[in-house]
């Protein structure tokens, strides 16, 4: 059985793993996330990314139906990205409401600045261009997205605080693999 | 010189006069650049050519307007077939591209044209809009009437059909014409940048203009009176035109927006070259545009803008080194030892020490120096060499010249002189000053920016700023050095220092088909 982490536990549904390809079963309701996915072409796409298991764990857990391709992998792994960092925004902005240690205060709400347009601007444009086919557009934000977080993180580096717990880690991770995947799109 | 800047879901766009063709003033079309922080900026393609016959002879310079319902209005001045200057209106095909990538003409342009007594080669620029008291917006477009330049004032409601004031903005005698007007409020108590249409007790309004006959951009501080849209200055002998500088060196054209995500007023100032034309082709481009620079009024002097490079440009800082309490004695200089010299962000702070052996007294002839840095006087040049090489061969000092030791009580310049920036005959080396107001209890400071052969100097937080041109030929790259410098004859200077290699901002065009 697959190690589910802990943060996903947000995402724990009961699922069922149907790893044959020629027998698709069709989602006729919404509570039983049975999908039809192509057990390789999940293990295909993810092997190219980072994070194989992270990669495989969204994917297994998204119902993505009916047939899915490449294009809808990416969005699937971006509009997890913009759920997460929103998150993610609105821990960092609880964070600072509750404390009072002016420096921690100083660099949580630089973090902060740094994860608004990200979830304003940035990743809902990497979800449009994506749908749209303007992959090469796609990857420069998901770049941008990397470079937005990398600098949140560096925020608490080399101190002993680490407010965000692995928050930062995991929006860092998905990134990655979305970046990856954006790739795989461009190549063609 | 650039058109409309503005910040659209998420990213910064630069739109400027662009030469598709060569490295000279030509064919001029609309280059389109855009950013996320306005600093690492992708090219893209051209916005607009020009196409029609109320443009054909180029299209030029104008402003944005972003409507409170999101539209986006571009305003321009086109050239015609005739050679009449006339006003444009431009807007995005696709609101909802955020790299607004498309471009259309309004099929009725030109919407303004010169007006009786205006003559064709007169009228250009159109500003950003503001909303009056009746709900109407208004446009500022320079002009000049003899030697007289002045702001005349447009209304309307629809950004197609367009009234002319009775009265203009403002006028003043013998300044010739007025190119690239900017007008918009400033917050007296605040640390925000407004927007182009606020207006009340707390703000003042800056008048800009770009001196067609002196190539400077001149502004002035004061109030407007929406009842008659006219605006008069705080100090009628520093007007628009006669007295303060936004920057007293190379630059010219400049044009601010504002950034209404992270409330500030920008400037942009367009830097063209010092070298020659020849220089220019062989090397295959020309014109810079500085560090954008955040727009604050200074409440301190109540008289000047603070101008101050933006905070995103913090992030090309690579490694630092610090220096603390670096004494230079009159009549020296002291080499600081950092790694390259050619890329930096610098921030120093000087302190004064009277020499107990000299008679100190008040000296009353201050300005740069008639001869730069090499004039002498008791209480300064003392600075920066920047751009130098080893044997001081050649060298950029910027620096200041006080008339007191007693920082309240000082008449002070602030200079950067070009003299021997470069060995090469055929380069411009002016000396370049401005007065720098220093209050006590203040520090004197000043912080620099390098990039090979543009020096962004500000003093005092920005109450003064020279951007400079040069064109080393042995301070370039690894050869180039940093050095502090002590020419007053009367005191020693005691210099604390920090410094940071600044990497570059890679700008290169948008990379829609490579992953990177």
């Amino acid at each position: 059985m697959r190690r589910i982490p802990s943060w996903v536990s947000s995402f724990a549904i009961h699922i069922f793993l149907i790893a044959s390809i020629s027998v698709p079963f069709t989602l006729s309701q919404p509570s039983f996330p049975l999908k039809d996915w192509d057990g390789d072409l999940v293990d295909q796409i993810c092997r190219k990314t980072p994070f194989y298991d992270l990669c495989s764990s969204i994917l297994h857990l998204n119902p993505l139906n009916p047939k899915p391709d490449l294009k809808g992998v990416a969005l699937l792994m971006v509009n997890n990205i913009v759920a997460n960092a929103t998150d993610t925004l609105s821990y960092i902005e609880s964070l600072i409401k509750q404390t009072s240690d002016r420096e921690l205060e100083q660099a949580l709400s630089f973090c902060a600045e740094s994860y608004i347009p990200l979830v304003k601007y940035i990743l809902p444009q990497a979800a449009d261009a994506i749908s749209q086919g303007r992959f090469g557009f796609a990857s420069y934000c998901i770049s941008d997205a990397l470079k937005d977080v990398n600098t949140c993180d560096k925020k608490f580096s080399g101190t002993s605080q680490a407010p965000l717990g692995n928050r930062n880690d995991i929006v860092q991770k998905l990134v990655d693999v979305a970046s990856a995947i954006i790739k795989l799109l461009l190549k063609g | 010189m650039f058109v409309g800047p503005l910040y659209h879901m998420g990213w910064y766009h630069l739109f400027y006069q662009y030469n598709p063709d060569s490295a000279v003033w030509g064919n001029i079309t609309w280059g389109h650049a855009v950013s996320r922080d306005m600093i690492h900026w992708l090219y893209l393609p051209i916005a607009m050519v020009p196409s029609k016959w109320y443009d054909i002879n180029g299209v030029w310079t104008g402003s944005a307007t972003l409507l409170p319902d999101g539209k986006i209005l571009m305003l321009y001045t086109g050239d015609t077939n005739d050679f009449v200057q006339v006003q444009n209106l431009a807007y995005p095909t696709n609101l909802s591209d955020p790299l607004l990538l498309d471009w259309v003409k309004y099929v009725g342009n030109p919407i303004i044209v010169p007006p009786p007594g205006t003559h064709q080669k007169n009228f250009r620029d159109p500003t950003t809009g503001w909303i009056g008291l009746d709900g109407k917006w208004r446009v500022a477009i320079g002009s000049k009437k003899g030697k007289t330049g002045l702001s005349l004032v447009y209304k309307t409601i629809d950004f197609i059909n367009f009234e002319l004031n009775d009265h203009c903005l403002h006028a003043v005698p013998g300044t010739g014409m007025w190119e690239c007007v900017d007008f918009y409020p400033v917050s007296i108590n605040g640390s925000k940048g407004l927007d182009t249409s606020v207006n009340g007790p707390y703000v003042k309004h800056v008048l800009k203009a770009s001196m067609d006959d002196t190539r400077v951009d001149s502004y002035a501080l004061g109030t407007y009176f929406a009842e008659n849209d006219t605006w008069v200055p705080d100090n009628p002998l520093e007007d628009v035109g006669i007295g303060l500088l936004l920057d007293y060196g190379r630059y010219y054209a400049s044009k601010t927006f504002y950034d209404q995500e992270k409330e500030r007023r920008i400037l942009w100032g367009w830097v063209n070259e010092t070298d020659t034309e020849s220089d220019d082709l062989r090397k295959g481009w020309a014109s810079l545009q500085t560090i954008p620079r955040t727009v604050l009024f200074d409440d301190k002097t109540g008289t000047s803008l603070l101008l101050w490079p933006i905070e995103e440009v913090e992030s090309l800082r690579l490694s630092s080194d610090e220096f603390e309490g670096v004494v230079v004695k009159p009549g020296s200089v002291v080499p600081l030892n950092i790694t390259l010299a050619t890329q930096l962000d610098i921030f120093a702070e000087f302190e004064i020490e009277s020499l107990a052996s000299k008679n100190i007294g008040k000296n009353n002839i201050i300005d740069c120096g008639k001869i730069g840095a090499r004039d002498r006087s008791a209480f300064g040049p003392f600075g920066l060499l920047a751009i130098a090489d080893d044997s001081l061969s050649e060298q950029t000092p910027i620096y200041f010249r006080l008339s007191d030791t007693t920082l309240g009580n000082t008449t002070t310049f602030f200079c950067v002189d070009e003299r021997r920036s470069s060995k090469a005959s055929d380069v411009a080396k002016p000396i370049y000053g401005g007065k720098v107001p220093i209050l006590s209890g203040e520090k004197l400071s000043m912080r620099v920016l390098v990039d090979h052969s543009i020096i962004e100097s500000f003093a005092q937080g920005g109450r003064t700023v020279i951007t400079s041109r040069v064109y080393p030929t042995e301070a370039i790259y690894g050869a180039a050095r940093l050095f502090l410098f002590n020419n007053a004859t009367d005191i020693n200077i005691k210099i604390s220092l920090k410094i940071w290699q600044l990497n570059s901002a890679f700008i290169r065009p948008f990379p829609f088909d490579q992953s990177q």
